[in-house]
């Protein structure tokens, strides 16, 4: 086994951490190990995505590199405002982080509450408004650090207080230097207090060889409204859970989420829209265009208990298959108790349509030229949804250069 | 002047298993303005599609020669860039793709290279404003969401733009008021010239008081049963088609029983 409860006690004496957080670090292993791994036989949450190829006694922590991030933003930000390291904010403001330490739940998030270290960390005070986008690129580790190849932690946690208001960006990159398969667990979480806004996205260009984990979650309070977007164009496998939970009344979540994929890409999304108040109003749209032999799955679970009366919440999912290969898969889950409340979603699996194509066509464009038009009109609903500007224009940035790779080969 | 631009020779092109077009002739000469004209079904887009490479439409025998080369081997990106232009009976909505983008791509392609900001905006400017169309037109998505007469002004907008050496407009008349129809016709007519050559299909006389034509086709089953000067057109408009089929349709009705 290439970790161990020594790797864990390991992490957290070189980093002399309070013990509150190796304490919880040590629970989160024993979790780790509690809880078995995922299995598409027997996991209703992994029906559709099968992990036993991946061995994680192959896998070793590296040292730090990729688990620390580049922290990227505006060189001055307000008065008040923390914009750093996860391990460093231990130090400097640990009751904050303490507060929103959230007990692991799954196997991976479990690894990842183990064994991370670097990290980021923002919070912004009450009515602060950061107006320009802060980011967070988590790189691949270039060269493996032993034999064992390279298992990467990133974790970010968000906090933006009453009244404040927030862009962010994690960026999971790829190393095109990577040498062998990586593994990927990534933990984001999201507290957006009441009255706050936050813009926040999440960008995976992870490689093609790379097992890619993540859990986006966010708890949102009262009047406040958060906007996700979730672009994964990379990846070898990657299973992303994404939740929001609308935790006071007037609370309004939008989602939306891009797949772009080829090759043997096998991407999976697992949504939750969680209303735990009334007048919460929740709106998800995933649309994904697959090539290859890739293959997008879509599970959205939307949750309204009897306390969320007088809310909407709303859940569309659209796939393009660009080849006969590639498949999608949308599997809409409703959990509705309360009587009055409005919950609708709808979704559609299509192609090309060649009477669009044929017109481009004849217009002088070539074939593949006009699929691209296609395909990045497919996904523009999407990109309008997107509220702040720069985030709207670096992500249809990111979906252009995903599909100029796309159609290359 | 007479030499053919566009000829077509015993042309024969089916649908889905079904055979539209039964041997079709017709001739363009450089520059010429032809109407084709026929009863609903005959196969009138039939043609139009065909000729523009729509992979639904088989062509089963016959050629078509456009400037001397074979145009039936072409792809249909590859038409445009040789000159030939359709305007859509029914244009076909692309939501996503604005107008102004998808004009660009398609104007660097068929011109095979970049076109500068400036021009581009300029020409853009100058084809709004002969057609008479607003500028929010080009930022909205392509055809999505257009009336029936926008769609047609932006058909003419992409002809005005791509400057094709023929067009061939199926029922671009169909769906235009009186004033658009005279807008549109005066747009077309100042892009022909001794170099652009036209074929418009059309069920009526009044677009044809616009845009003259040399010459009038009449198809009928998937075939030309009558070519003739523009008094054809005079005689379709008061008689109707009955007579004419009578006098040049097919003595043996062998014809399959078009859709009515
Ligand atoms: N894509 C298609 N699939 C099936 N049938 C087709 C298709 N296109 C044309 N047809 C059939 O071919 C015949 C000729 O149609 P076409 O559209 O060419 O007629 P047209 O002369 O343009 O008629 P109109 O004046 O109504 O526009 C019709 O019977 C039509 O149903
Ligand atoms: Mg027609």
């Amino acid at each position: 086994m290439a970790f161990t409860r020594e790797t864990v006690e390991q992490v957290s004496a070189q980093r002399s951490e309070p013990s509150w957080l190796r304490e919880a670090r040590l629970q989160a292993w024993e979790a780790f190990e509690r809880i078995p791994m995922p299995d598409s036989q027997r996991d209703e949450d992994w029906r559709r995505t099968d992990i036993s190829q991946l061995d994680l006694a192959a896998f070793a922590r590296t040292r730090n590199g990729a688990n620390a991030p580049e922290l990227s933003g505006p060189e001055t930000l307000p008065k008040g405002v923390v914009f750093n390291s996860l391990e460093r904010a231990v130090r400097d403001c640990p009751d904050l982080v303490r507060e929103h330490l959230e007990p692991a739940a799954g196997k991976f998030m479990a690894l990842n509450a183990a064994l991370w270290s670097g990290g980021a960390f923002v919070y912004v005070p009450p009515d602060v408004t950061v107006e320009l986008p802060l980011q967070a690129t988590y790189g691949a580790e270039s060269a493996a650090t032993s034999s064992a190849a390279p298992a990467l932690f990133p974790r970010t946690l968000i906090v933006v207080d009453r009244g404040g208001s927030l862009t962010f960006v994690d960026h999971f990159g790829a190393d095109s230097a990577a040498v062998a398969s990586t593994l990927s667990s990534a933990h984001t979480h999201i507290v957006v207090r009441d009255g706050a806004r936050l813009q926040y996205v999440s960008l995976q260009e992870r490689d093609e060889r790379t097992w890619h984990f993540s859990t986006e979650r966010a708890v949102i309070g009262r009047d406040a409204r958060v906007d996700v977007v979730i672009a994964a164009l990379g990846g070898g496998l990657s299973k992303s859970y994404v939740e929001t939970v609308l935790a006071g009344p007037g609370t309004e979540a939008n989602i939306v989420g891009l797949v772009l994929t080829d090759g043997r890409q096998h991407v999976d999304h697992q949504t939750l829209q969680e209303h735990r108040a009334p007048h919460t109003t929740s709106n998800l749209l995933l649309k994904s265009a697959v090539k290859g032999h890739s293959q997008s799955i879509f599970a959205g679970l939307v949750r309204m208990p009897k306390e969320a009366q007088q809310s909407d919440a709303f859940q569309e999912a659209r796939a393009l298959l660009l080849s006969e290969h590639a498949k999608a898969d949308a599997i809409p889950k409703l959990e509705i108790i309360a009587n009055d409340v409005r919950c609708t979603h709808a979704g559609a699996i299509g192609q090309v349509d060649e009477e669009q194509k044929f017109y481009l066509m004849s217009r002088g464009i070539p074939e593949r030229e006009a699929e691209r038009l296609i395909v990045t009109g497919f996904f523009e609903p999407a990109l309008e949804r997107i509220p702040v500007e720069a985030i709207r224009e670096s992500t249809r940035r990111a979906l252009a250069a995903r599909l100029g790779t796309i159609h290359h080969g | 002047m007479s030499e053919p631009s566009l000829l077509i020779d015993n042309l024969h092109v089916t649908v889905e298993g079904r055979e539209i077009l039964r041997g079709v002739n017709l001739t363009v000469p450089r520059g010429e303005t032809h109407a084709l004209m026929g009863p609903n079904g005959s196969g009138k887009s039939t043609l139009a599609y065909t000729l523009m490479g729509h992979p639904k439409y088989k062509v089963t025998a016959g050629k078509v020669l456009w400037k001397g080369q074979s145009l039936l081997d072409l792809t249909p990106d590859q038409r445009a860039k040789s000159g030939l232009f359709l305007a859509f009976q029914y244009p076909v909505t692309v939501p996503g793709v604005s107008m102004v983008n998808f004009l660009r791509q398609s104007l660097r392609a068929v011109r095979g290279k970049e076109v500068a900001v400036r021009d581009f905006r300029k020409d853009l400017k100058s084809a709004m404003d002969v057609l008479k169309m607003d500028n929010q037109f080009v930022t909205r998505y392509l055809n999505d969401g257009f009336s029936g007469g926008e769609k047609k002004r932006a058909e003419m907008l992409q002809m005005a733009m791509l400057k094709p050496e023929m067009a061939i407009l199926d029922e671009t008349d169909s769906g235009l008021d009186i004033d658009a129809l005279r807008i549109v016709s005066e747009g077309v007519n100042s892009l022909a010239g001794p170099e652009l050559g036209v074929l418009i299909i059309t069920h009526y006389q009044r677009i044809l008081n616009y845009i003259k034509p040399q010459h009038v086709h009449v198809l009928y089953r998937g075939r030309v049963i009558v070519s003739g000067g523009p008094e054809l057109v005079g005689r379709l408009e008061n008689e109707g088609y009955d007579n004419i089929i009578k006098e040049f349709g097919p003595a043996d009705d062998d014809a399959p029983q078009a859709a009515a």
